[in-house]
């Protein structure tokens, strides 16, 4: 049977991205009406400040979700980088130095989870409970209830400046790291494997795709990503305490799956995660323009978070009811 | 998996406990304790209905719902701290009574773990479970309504840690918004340790009890031997992470198959 030309129009536009585009817009007009400022350049350059570090994670994240893993380790390895870097800086080292810190311990934290899950075979989310402790406790051991803020002075560049005009580093660096995983994972040998690996990790193995080999390589990414964010986070905020981040691997993993990556695996765009972004920030934006607390705007997360997997469900059991009636 | 249910625990502790004492300053202890109860059961409640009838991923439900918890106790409580003058005498005092030279505490924890070591041999329900975490399919062709289990099983996890809040809440004397943060994470590390498999099946009342004596001697020997406690979450991690490797290898010995490999 072919589709009709409504067939069609459902197939191309209500997909979920163009759903969150919608939203995207949508927002843009409400916070407009509210405030005049908003739609100023530096009002929105500001805006994105919000969500930037977040969205950097959230890129391989998305990946690792999509071959059917996930880690909840990423804020704790964010802040476990930052404190590293700390104490690299506390000792005059350069900037160069304390960057390559920030990296390598995310890189290394990023190693230890994918070893734990292809060589321990520990199944993901486990793992992840188990090094999100143990790296949060390795930050809170070394610092406990000190700050470490003695950063060289040209660090405050990576999360503070401007790339040209408006556009921040920060946001240069999101946009440029967007286009390049959506390349790989859409156009790619090894994005169409990680789907594969996502969708029937044992089928994959069968057909011949080192799964194990992807896994890891994913795992170390979004270790390294987050150091990346600990980078930019430390040197935007200029401090570290051993708090740093907490909360955010929440944070994260909805705005992956709000940007219709499937919990289950197999399924999702990075189209999708950036929109998701988008969206999560400004609202994030919106609400602190109207004061509301952080705390009640985890709220608003956890239930955006829960709603995002519900809906979904609810649907594929109301077009099930349907069919056994029919 | 119904380990998996402790995961939203502490949130729902300081949820239940916001609630009932800006409701009851000055009741007696029983309603106290029934609202405690039924505030945490409620909670966990919320939970398991989202995982049975709706078959989301547990992990996602209760990061999510950790988040809204502790969130809506800000709402309620503003933000305030609830200090021991706001509290009666007797809500602060019922933990610590003595009995028989034990406190109140100490003998609600022995009845609970003996009523657990009852009913997770000689229930049905405890059957269910076992059956559901050790293989869902076979547990589902033998008629066994798994999900359903499963909800009371979030249930009664709620209705505990709403117990647990009072409790805490009763001992310290003091209740506001982050009371418990991270508390989770010790609660499945006592499982964990305990012999409580993450894969779902195995694990029993007294192991969880060792498992919790464990991080609480830990907990109590740190300051002792003269390291600080902050090392104690750090601890706490490296705990989980062998307890997890370790149940891996159980399980890998078990059954060698490519599936277990891919």
């Amino acid at each position: 049977m072919t589709p009709g030309v409504a067939g069609i129009f459902a197939r191309r536009w209500l997909r979920w991205e163009t759903m969150l585009a919608a939203v995207l817009v949508a927002e843009f007009v409400l916070f407009a009406s509210i405030s005049p400022y908003f739609l100023d350049v530096y009002t929105l350059s500001d805006a994105t400040f919000n969500f930037t570090e977040r969205a950097i994670v959230a890129l391989p994240l998305a990946m690792l979700i999509i071959a059917g893993e996930i880690d909840i380790s990423v804020a704790a390895i964010i802040a476990l980088s930052s404190v590293s870097m700390g104490l690299t800086a506390s000792t005059g080292a350069g900037t160069g130095t304390v960057v390559c810190v920030g990296l390598g311990t995310g890189l290394a934290a990023g190693m230890i989870n994918g070893a734990l899950v292809t060589i321990g075979r520990v199944p993901s989310i486990v793992a992840t409970i188990g090094t999100m402790t143990l790296f949060r406790g390795a930050a809170y051991a070394v610092l406990g209830d000190r700050v470490l803020k003695d950063y060289p002075p040209g660090f405050a560049e990576f999360g503070q400046g401007y790339l040209v005009g408006p556009v921040s580093n920060e946001l240069a660096l999101f946009v440029s790291f967007a286009l390049l995983f959506g390349v790989f994972l859409h156009y790619t040998r090894w994005g169409q494997a990680i789907f594969a690996v996502g969708a029937n990790p044992v089928a994959s193995r069968f057909a011949g795709l080192a799964v194990n080999r992807y896994r890891f390589a994913l795992f170390a990414a979004t270790g390294l990503f987050s150091g990346l964010a600990a980078v930019l986070l430390t040197s935007r905020l200029g401090s570290t305490r051993p708090s740093i981040a907490q909360g955010w691997e929440l944070e994260i993993i909805s705005m992956v799956i709000l940007g219709g990556v499937s919990v289950w695996g197999g399924k999702g765009s990075i189209l999708g995660v950036v929109l998701a972004a988008l969206v999560f920030g400004l609202i994030t934006f919106g609400l602190g323009l109207m004061n509301v607390p952080g705390i009640v705007m985890s709220i608003f997360t956890g239930s955006l978070l829960i709603l995002v997997v519900a809906v979904p469900a609810l649907l594929g059991r109301l077009r099930l009811s349907r069919e056994a009636n029919s | 998996m119904n380990w998996l249910a402790r995961l939203s625990d502490a949130s729902r502790r300081d949820f239940a406990f916001g609630a009932l004492t800006l409701a009851l300053p000055g009741g007696g202890v029983v309603p106290v304790l029934l609202i405690s109860l039924l505030a945490g059961g409620f909670l966990g409640a919320f939970n398991g209905l989202l995982v049975w009838k709706l078959r989301l991923p547990p992990i996602v439900v209760t990061l999510g719902t950790m988040s809204i918890y502790r969130g809506v106790i800000y709402l309620l409580s503003r933000g305030a701290w609830v200090n021991e003058n706001e509290m009666s005498p007797a809500f602060t005092a019922f933990p610590r009574l003595e009995l028989l030279g034990l406190s109140l505490l100490a003998w609600l924890s022995i009845l609970l773990v003996a009523a657990f070591i009852f009913a997770l041999r000689r229930t049905r329900l405890a059957r269910d479970l076992y059956a559901a975490g050790g293989n869902p399919h076979a547990a589902e062709y033998s008629g066994i309504d798994a999900g359903r289990a499963q909800f009371i099983a979030y249930t009664i996890c709620g209705a505990i840690a709403g117990l647990c809040g009072y409790l805490w809440v009763a001992r310290f004397a003091v209740a506001y918004t982050d009371i418990a943060l991270g508390f989770e994470l010790s609660v499945i590390a006592a499982c964990l340790i305990g012999g409580v498999s993450i894969a779902g099946g195995t694990g029993s009342a007294v192991g969880v009890l060792l498992g919790c004596l464990f991080i609480g001697i830990i907990r109590s020997a740190l300051p002792l031997v003269g390291i600080s406690a902050f090392w104690q979450m750090f601890i706490n991690g490296a705990v989980i992470l062998v307890a997890v490797l370790l149940s891996a290898r159980q399980r890998d010995r078990q059954g060698q198959t490519l599936e277990a490999r891919a």
